[in-house]
């Protein structure tokens, strides 16, 4: 179990994570999504120990990751950068990484490369830009880590072998119920495989919800009156504009949904349905859409 | 406590480096040898009737210039290289203390520069002991030189390392060690200069085999290069004139690599730990002393400047202080313009 708490950091006198709190169990997904620059990349490098937060800690299995990164034999990190194993070639990073983690399983990582077809005989600048992404995510699950956390893990990756490596991961999560934490913008990957959605806003966890209940609490609808939105809807708190098109507007309703439903209905609107809803549609409404009412 | 992984990981990045060590050391002491060695036997072969005196000398100077830069180059790439490159997110990723990370780089970097030394230096010997240079050379001065230049050495390594838990980038970790090595004498001259404006005279002529008396040889010894720049070597084959020496500094130098080593050593372990590696990349890793570094690189480009430009309204000799101020005036404000662009910026990759 990995577990955040009260961790604060400032860089260049701003705070970038502030009061940070989470627990994280075996055998789960998370997801963690924000806009750039709300601080994902440096709570993942302070869970990892390479930055050190300036309150509060990060603890793995009950111990302080700072103070004992022992503990990091079961928790690695993959970074959102590709460059920094280029020098190496396949065999001496091979080594490098069965001298450095006692459960690291060479032969399954072999047996990884073969099943994601990555050639062995080669230096990893040689690779692309995705077969470098995909290299070290095979890296850190032949580890053995309990804990694995992954920065930007599918960019550079063709649909087809990101689609494969999502499987992956389900499949490693799922045999050996360890927990994997994943910073993406690609809203639609955590939608299919992470059980828990984290939502950072301007430092802080804005919410920590499995995803269902994160589109249960949230509905989407379209709606047209005769004259603009009605003012009434316009201020409550629970509404937020996702666009607007003349009279059409498409509604995010989060919180006290039949009631808000209720007092739309109210209005004598001239259409009112429900759209399917997408992680993308609850992203934008929470951290920050095009536009907000109230 | 060692860790095979870590050893291997500083091999990869410090490889260049050590080849370097290895190869310099190579060249500047048994090639230059052997060279000395069969330039002297067919001199022996060709003048032999003609009685004329063979001589052989050896200087630390080019070795102690190029080893220095070397051994520069080896505590950047351990450290700063990581920086620059963001290669952080990988070793302090991993399941090791950082105090141990730090020991294993100053481990690799003392374990191979000690080796090269002592390897050369047994080639040396050999080299002695099977060519002329039997006849003419007492080899102990060999001895000497391994005793001055491996503490010296090391000190010099351990030092660039410590500039490494503060600087952070390759460039600054490899600027700011080269400017702090020379830093002793060269701040010296410039408070030196700075006095003989003010009416005040100091001797800046130091010598490092005397006892240490003035304060220009206190600065000298510390300075890491100088006391094995100044090693020299000197016999020849002359009987009637012995003319053989060695030129060693007095035992009181030893203390300043001794020194250097007990503050650096310490201090860089103790600020590695903890590292502020969301700076990686800025010139330096810590803002708290931020404020400080500022103020003493304006005042010693400021000196630096006054005593660069302060000859330029002397008259009859007479030192102009209205030269100096202004000079140096112009070099404290086109540094703080220059240090206040930089300090801030990001250089890496």
């Amino acid at each position: 179990m990995l577990k955040v708490s009260n961790v604060s950091k400032k860089i260049d006198g701003r705070f970038v994570l502030e009061d940070v709190n989470m627990t994280l169990q075996p055998g789960t997904i998370a997801g963690i999504v924000g806009r750039n620059g709300v601080g994902k990349s440096t709570l993942l490098r302070t869970l990892a120990g390479i930055l050190d937060p300036d309150h509060g800690h990060v603890s793995f299995q009950e111990r302080d990751i700072h103070i004992n990164p022992e503990v990091k034999q079961k928790l690695t990190y993959v970074p959102d950068s590709t460059e920094i194993l280029k020098s190496y070639n396949v065999k001496e990073i091979v080594m490098l990484y069965d001298a450095i983690y006692k459960d690291f399983d060479v032969m399954y990582f072999y047996s990884l490369m073969d099943r994601f077809k990555l050639p062995k005989n080669k230096k990893l600048r040689t690779y692309s830009k995705g077969m470098k992404a995909l290299f070290l995510i095979l890296l850190s699950f032949s580890t053995k880590a309990e804990f694995i956390i992954l920065d930007e893990p599918t960019n550079g990756l063709d649909p087809i072998v990101k689609r494969s490596i999502l499987q992956f991961i389900i499949e490693e999560v799922s045999e050996r119920q360890l927990c994997v934490l994943i910073s993406t913008h690609h809203l639609e990957e955590v939608e299919k495989i992470a059980d828990v959605l984290i939502m950072m806003k301007e430092g802080k966890i804005e919410s920590t919800t499995s995803i269902e209940d994160a589109k249960t609490s949230y509905r989407k609808v379209q709606v047209v009156y005769k004259q603009a939105l009605p003012e009434k809807i316009a201020i409550l708190n629970s509404v937020s504009i996702l666009s607007q098109t003349g009279r059409v507007y498409t509604l995010m309703i989060k919180g006290n949904i039949e009631a808000t439903l209720a007092a739309m209905h109210e209005e004598k609107p001239l259409l009112l349905e429900e759209l399917p809803l997408t992680l993308e549609d609850i992203f934008i409404s929470s951290l920050g859409g095009e536009s907000h009412v109230s | 406590m060692f860790h095979k992984a870590l050893w291997m990981r500083n091999q990869k990045i410090g490889g260049p480096a050590v080849w370097a060590v290895y190869l310099s050391l190579f060249f500047f002491m048994p090639i230059s040898f052997f060279g000395s060695a069969q330039n002297l036997q067919s001199q022996a072969e060709h003048f032999a009737d003609e009685g004329m005196f063979l001589n052989f000398s050896f200087h630390g100077r080019e070795l102690a210039l190029f080893l220095s830069f070397i051994i520069v180059g080896l505590a950047t790439l351990l450290i700063g290289q990581e920086r620059t490159t963001h290669s952080t997110d990988l070793t302090f990723a991993l399941p090791f203390k950082r105090k141990d990370i730090f020991l294993s780089k100053w481990m690799f970097g003392i374990v191979h520069i000690t080796t090269s030394i002592l390897l050369n230096l047994l080639l040396c010997m050999v080299i002695v002991k099977f060519t002329i240079l039997s006849e003419m050379v007492d080899a102990s001065f060999l001895l000497e030189f391994m005793i001055l230049v491996i503490p010296f050495s090391i000190a010099i390594f351990t030092f660039c390392l410590f500039i490494g838990t503060i600087a952070g980038s390759m460039v600054s970790q490899f600027l700011l060690s080269v400017i702090f090595l020379w830093f002793p004498i060269g701040f010296f001259w410039l408070i030196g200069t700075f006095l003989t404006y003010h009416g005040v005279q100091i001797n800046e002529v130091y010598d490092l085999h005397d006892p240490l008396h003035s304060f220009g040889d206190f600065m000298s010894a510390a300075t890491l290069p100088i006391p094995v720049y100044e090693f020299s070597y000197f016999t020849n084959l002359d009987d009637s004139v012995s003319n053989s020496y060695t030129n060693m500094p007095n035992p009181f130098v030893f203390l300043s690599p001794l020194l250097y080593m007990i503050i650096t050593f310490p201090l860089g372990i103790w600020l590695f730990t903890r590292s502020k590696n969301e700076n990686n990349g800025r010139l330096l890793v810590f803002e708290k002393g931020k404020g400080f570094f500022s103020f003493g690189v304006v005042l010693c480009f400021a000196l630096a400047f006054g005593m660069a430009g302060g000859g330029l309204f002397n008259s009859n000799n007479t030192p102009s202080l209205i030269g100096y101020y202004v000079s140096a005036g112009i070099g404290g404000i086109l540094s703080y313009i220059l240090l206040r662009k930089i300090i801030g910026l990001r250089l890496s990759r």
